[in-house]
């Protein structure tokens, strides 16, 4: 979706590096034989990381599969499990809210880029949705609200972003009543984690622009950016998101994937936090996710 | 129960110095201090009397003081105000998890003191509205300056109050150098890619 939910790749170990690359590379992969050579397009690394939040077996061995990309060399990849395919389902349907998001907000070319986008992946959308109906209409409700506070111009940050974390807090489809609630908890804090450090990453763009932005009146800027003070108080705020979800992590018996997940929120979102708040995400991004 | 040497991540083996060291570091991670106003502390509190029981299985009972396995994490708000009953109810049902019952218990009332702040607060912060629960604390230290438990509240929202400690990113990158290399290092990766 977003891109911000990263490991830090000089803190994982080779082994755990080739599982996260295979984890990629497999997702891609499942929502080509689901969803079309297209829907390859739509993966990526927030969703990688719910992989390995939900799935709990190791994977005997890794299948080869073919990569557009790098077309000369078989690329290892998961093999097809069922969590992999929940997961491929879900980047449909949250990539189809996003750009049905853009398309209603966003400006001029980008809203018509989100439109044309929606056109081509309409199918896949049908498709996932009719699978996983009650997902599709968590992230239906919580859009509308999201839309709702900012035709409102809410004043705070919290409930636009509870109306996007409890998107990701939805996508926990487990049975035992203490597992999902530790991990209810860990992607609601991603979530606002992730709609925190979007709003901040685009916050030049949408003052220059005149877009919404919910830091826009938080902080009431007009043309300014944050000051130092305001963007030290946001800082302290999104780490609280991020140890919340560390706090609850250490409750999660997840086995094999632990490392890999520890890595993610102890090192890479602070990390894409500091860069972001810094400003130099985008510049630095490809050094930080090096050839993952 | 469980194995207790699992639980406490140790080899069968382990002597008693490092049966202890691993207690310890288990302690520290699942003090009920880190979980204050945290959703799931009830959860990290059975892991403590899980860590707790299999540490004394495996000591036979031998005390430590330094552990801390039942305080409650919420014990810091049971205070007495002459503010009526009322506050308490609320208060009561925060404590039970009934945030939305207790937010529309407080909107009902008309006067806005310290406390309508502080409870705010408090369930802001149950939820994970972080930055509201800071605002709402910091008008009712402003409101009710001497009271301690809103400062400490208030406190409990600024940096470095969360279990996790921050983890900075190294070099702040403006390094040329290092750049250089690492482009060289990509290439070296797309020669490899098909190793």
């Amino acid at each position: 979706m977003f891109g911000y939910v990263l490991p830090l790749k000089k803190r994982l170990r080779e082994e755990e590096f080739h599982r996260y690359r295979a984890a990629y590379c497999g997702l891609c992969q499942s929502l080509k034989e689901q969803y079309g050579g297209h829907c390859r397009f739509l993966v990526n690394y927030d969703m990688t990381f719910l992989y390995f939040l939900l799935s709990r077996e190791k994977e005997e061995q890794f299948s080869t599969c073919f990569c557009p990309a790098r077309p000369f060399c078989k690329r290892p990849c998961m093999p097809h499990s069922d969590v992999l395919e929940y997961t491929a389902d879900l980047t449909v349907l949250l990539s189809w809210w996003k750009l049905a998001d853009a398309g209603q907000d966003g400006h001029g070319l980008k809203s018509l880029g989100a439109r044309l986008a929606m056109l081509l992946y309409r199918r896949a959308y049908r498709r996932a949705a009719a699978k996983r109906p009650r997902e599709d209409g968590i992230f239906r409700t919580r859009l509308d609200r999201l839309h709702k506070l900012e035709g409102e111009k809410c004043p705070g940050i919290d409930p636009p972003a509870d109306a996007f974390a409890s998107m990701l807090k939805a996508c926990a489809p487990v049975k035992d009543e203490r597992e999902r609630r530790i991990l209810e908890t860990l992607l609601y804090h991603v979530g606002r984690y992730l709609y925190l450090v979007d709003a901040l990453e685009d916050l030049p763009k949408d003052l220059k622009t005149d877009s919404y932005n919910p830091l826009r009146y938080r902080y009431h800027l007009t043309d300014q950016g944050l000051t130092s003070e305001d963007l030290a108080e946001l800082r302290d705020s999104i780490e609280g998101s991020i140890s919340l979800a560390a706090s609850a992590l250490e409750l999660l018996e997840a086995g094999e994937n632990t490392e890999i997940l520890h890595n993610i929120i102890y090192f890479g979102l602070p990390a894409v936090l500091e860069s972001v708040s810094s400003g130099s995400f985008r510049k630095r991004r490809s050094k930080h996710e090096g050839s993952l | 129960m469980k194995d207790p040497y699992e639980i406490l991540g140790v080899s069968r083996g382990a002597s008693e110095e490092e049966i202890k060291k691993a207690y310890r570091e288990l302690v520290r991670k699942y003090h009920p201090d880190k979980y204050t106003d945290n959703p799931l502390a009830d959860l990290a509190q059975e892991k403590m009397k899980e860590i707790n029981e299999a540490y004394d299985a495996l000591t036979k009972g031998s005390s430590d003081p330094s552990r801390g396995g039942n305080s409650n994490p919420y014990s810091g708000y049971r205070q007495n105000t002459a503010q009526g009953e009322r506050y308490e109810d609320i208060r009561r049902m925060i404590q039970m998890g009934q945030l939305d019952a207790a937010e529309s218990a407080l909107d009902s009332r008309g006067s806005r003191t310290g406390e309508w702040y502080f409870l705010r607060g408090v369930i802001a912060k149950q939820r994970g509205w972080l930055d509201e629960a800071k605002q709402n604390f910091t008008i009712a230290v402003n409101l009710a300056p001497n009271n301690m438990e809103y400062r400490s509240a208030l406190s409990s929202c600024g940096v470095g109050a969360y279990p996790y400690r921050g983890q900075t990113y190294g070099n702040n990158g403006q390094d040329q150098c290092c750049d250089l290399c690492t482009s060289l290092l990509c290439m070296n990766c797309l020669c490899n890619c098909c190793r």
